[in-house]
């Protein structure tokens, strides 16, 4: 497939002013340059879902917005479809949608099916795919019921719905989602992930999504793109990047009372013994062996087999960048 | 260009229609207006029959001419209340709270929209129509001489006034961008314009000049009203407040254009 989006050797700084003092301030003001983005380039292919992750401040937000032509960068090039999102054009707008979970893109004083109506005009939306659109989206995220209430009446999780609603009625080819669960009860969030991974898989919308939280990644994009102190510190599949991590496994054996063979099996490293609980490392081919060999030679009462989660990837990433070098 | 305009026309109709849903939503909150605005204009009448009961003319103005630009001075105010200062203060909320990213993430017209996001048209009337019914009935209008082509230049005019206002108070909003707050500045702009029950020829020289072109507050009420009563000469001052709506309209643009490019957009 080919690529939707081009970003090369971007970078956006951030004056903020030092001196705040109401006096002194307005003659020496003094600035400070923060770097918010520093030299990212990377592609992004039609259909793809891929997901910016990094700590707070980390420069994923600002790359959205640079993406969708909100902020200037200071340095660098972007093109989606060929567009140069900050010259706003209004064919480019056509095809994006932005969702931003702190945000309301909505009117809070209408309803959901008026501020419908309004995107409706506004993307010159032909009445018919109009009608069927939002009414495949309603059923899909079940919010018939909440179509003729006030938008600042509606829970958060409805809200939010709506907003998902309003950004994709028009058929949008690229999808932005800035935290789209934040805030978000577990069933709510649940049904966002899962509404996401249908529409981008059935109608082949490419998703940039920027969370925290790592649920979301995993449910919702094929691909992580890590950013710390705004430069890229990994991006790659993320099935990949919990493979490489998960080369090995741990296996956590609950004895009935400390065996004195644990140095029996070689080919395992003892990550920690704590009472009758030992917990082995061991390479992922072996993992049947060492269960096997264990449960024969000795008296066992339970075994744990762990994976490394994701959350923890993701932090040993933030860790060692910016050595990207040093990365998996 | 024909569609350009449709569009604008399109988006303007909708505006409307979304603003006439939204203060629906309130009804009783909004009776509030009318009886303030109302106590404003009793307030106002009062005052001009104190100073008319010791003085037969004010900067030239008898008092019949008085009342007729204080009908003015109130449509003035409506106008602008049904598009101006609404939208304003809603743009500049709209870029300290990041609303207006999802603004400009839209294929819509942005300065365009922004300026014409709220157009209270049914609420305004509702409050204006009674006290602007009201200044009318007490006007003589035997003693108003005037002829139909200064009352059309005269409209013009206060047409641009209004363009001219908007642009000069809209700049004065403009700073939220680079500092992230701007309400301050956009009421001392608001401030500027208490020149407005003093007829035009109460201002001579610089001071004139000053709120003509720098500060155009004169433009709306006290100019047209000063052609459409015969005491101007119509042409010059439609040139001139051509002149100054054209410039402010440019101002406006660069300024918006220069702001966007130093938008940071709030943190989410």
């Amino acid at each position: 497939m080919s690529n939707i989006i081009e970003v090369n050797n971007l970078s956006k700084q951030f004056k903020i002013r030092t001196n705040k003092n109401l006096i002194t301030g307005m003659f020496d003001p003094k600035y400070q340059l923060v770097e918010a983005v520093k030299d990212v380039s990377f592609e992004v292919r039609e259909g793809e879902s891929l997901a910016f992750l990094g700590p707070n401040g980390a420069g994923k937000t600002t790359t959205t917005k640079m993406l969708t032509g909100l902020i200037y960068p200071t340095a660098g090039n972007i093109k989606v479809f060929e567009y140069t999102p900050f010259d706003r054009k209004k064919d480019f707008l056509m095809q994006i949608g932005l969702v931003m979970g702190n945000k309301t893109g909505l009117s809070w004083d209408l309803t959901g099916a008026q501020s419908f109506d309004f995107i409706k005009k506004i993307y010159h939306i032909e009445d018919s795919k109009y009608k069927a659109t939002l009414s495949n989206l309603c059923e899909l995220l079940d919010v018939n019921k909440h179509l003729n209430k006030q938008i600042r009446k509606l829970s958060l999780g409805e809200r939010m719905k709506m907003e998902l609603i309003g950004a994709i009625l028009h058929s949008p080819k690229v999808l932005f989602l800035d935290e789209p669960t934040i805030g978000l009860d577990i069933t709510s969030k649940k049904n966002i992930r899962t509404f996401l991974r249908e529409i981008q898989r059935n109608s082949n919308i490419t998703l940039i999504l920027t969370s925290h939280d790592m649920d979301d990644v995993e449910k919702v994009c094929d691909r992580v793109l890590v950013i710390n102190k705004g430069a890229k510190a990994y991006d790659d599949d993320i099935q990949k990047l919990v493979d490489q991590y998960n080369k090995k496994k741990f296996i956590k054996v609950y004895f009935e009372s400390l065996p004195d063979n644990l140095n029996a099996y070689s080919y395992a490293e003892i990550e920690k013994t704590e009472l009758d609980v030992v917990t082995f490392a061991v390479e992922k081919s072996l993992v049947s062996r060492l269960i096997s060999e264990v449960v024969n030679k000795n008296s066992v009462l339970d075994i744990d087999i762990i994976s490394v989660p994701l959350e923890e990837i993701i932090e040993d990433i933030f860790k060692r960048s910016p050595n990207v070098s040093s990365l998996v | 260009m024909i569609t350009i305009l449709k569009d604008r026309l399109s988006l303007l109709k909708t505006n409307a229609i979304n603003s006439y849903r939204v203060q629906t939503a309130y009804f009783f909150e909004n009776w509030a207006s009318l009886a303030s605005t109302t106590f404003y204009v009793l307030t106002m009448l009062l005052f001009i029959k104190i100073v008319y009961a010791n003085v037969n003319t004010f900067a030239g103005y008898k008092e019949n001419e008085m009342i007729f630009l204080i009908l003015f001075g109130q449509l003035n105010f409506y106008t602008d209340w049904i598009w101006n200062s609404n939208n304003i203060l809603s743009f500049i909320e709209s870029v300290r709270s990041g609303e207006l990213d999802l603004i400009l993430s839209k294929p819509i017209p942005s300065l365009f929209f922004v300026t014409f996001r709220d157009i209270s048209l049914i609420n305004r009337l509702k409050d204006g129509i009674p006290n602007i019914l009201l200044i009318s009935f007490l006007i003589d209008w035997k003693n108003i001489y005037t002829s139909w082509d200064k009352v059309l230049i005269g409209i013009f005019i206060f047409i641009c006034g209004q363009v001219s206002w908007h642009c000069f108070r809209f700049l004065f909003a403009l700073p939220v961008f680079f500092i992230g707050q701007s309400g301050q500045l956009f009421q001392l702009s608001g401030t500027l314009a208490e020149t407005n029950d003093i007829p035009l020829e109460g201002f001579t020289g610089a001071l004139r000049t000053v709120f003509i072109s720098i500060i155009p507050s004169l433009i709306t009420a006290q100019m047209s009203v000063s052609v459409i009563l015969g005491k101007s000469n119509p042409l010059p001052m439609l040139l001139i407040a051509l002149t100054v709506a054209v410039s402010f309209l440019i101002l406006k643009q660069i300024g918006w254009i220069i702001s966007l490019r130093h938008y940071s957009s709030a943190s989410s």
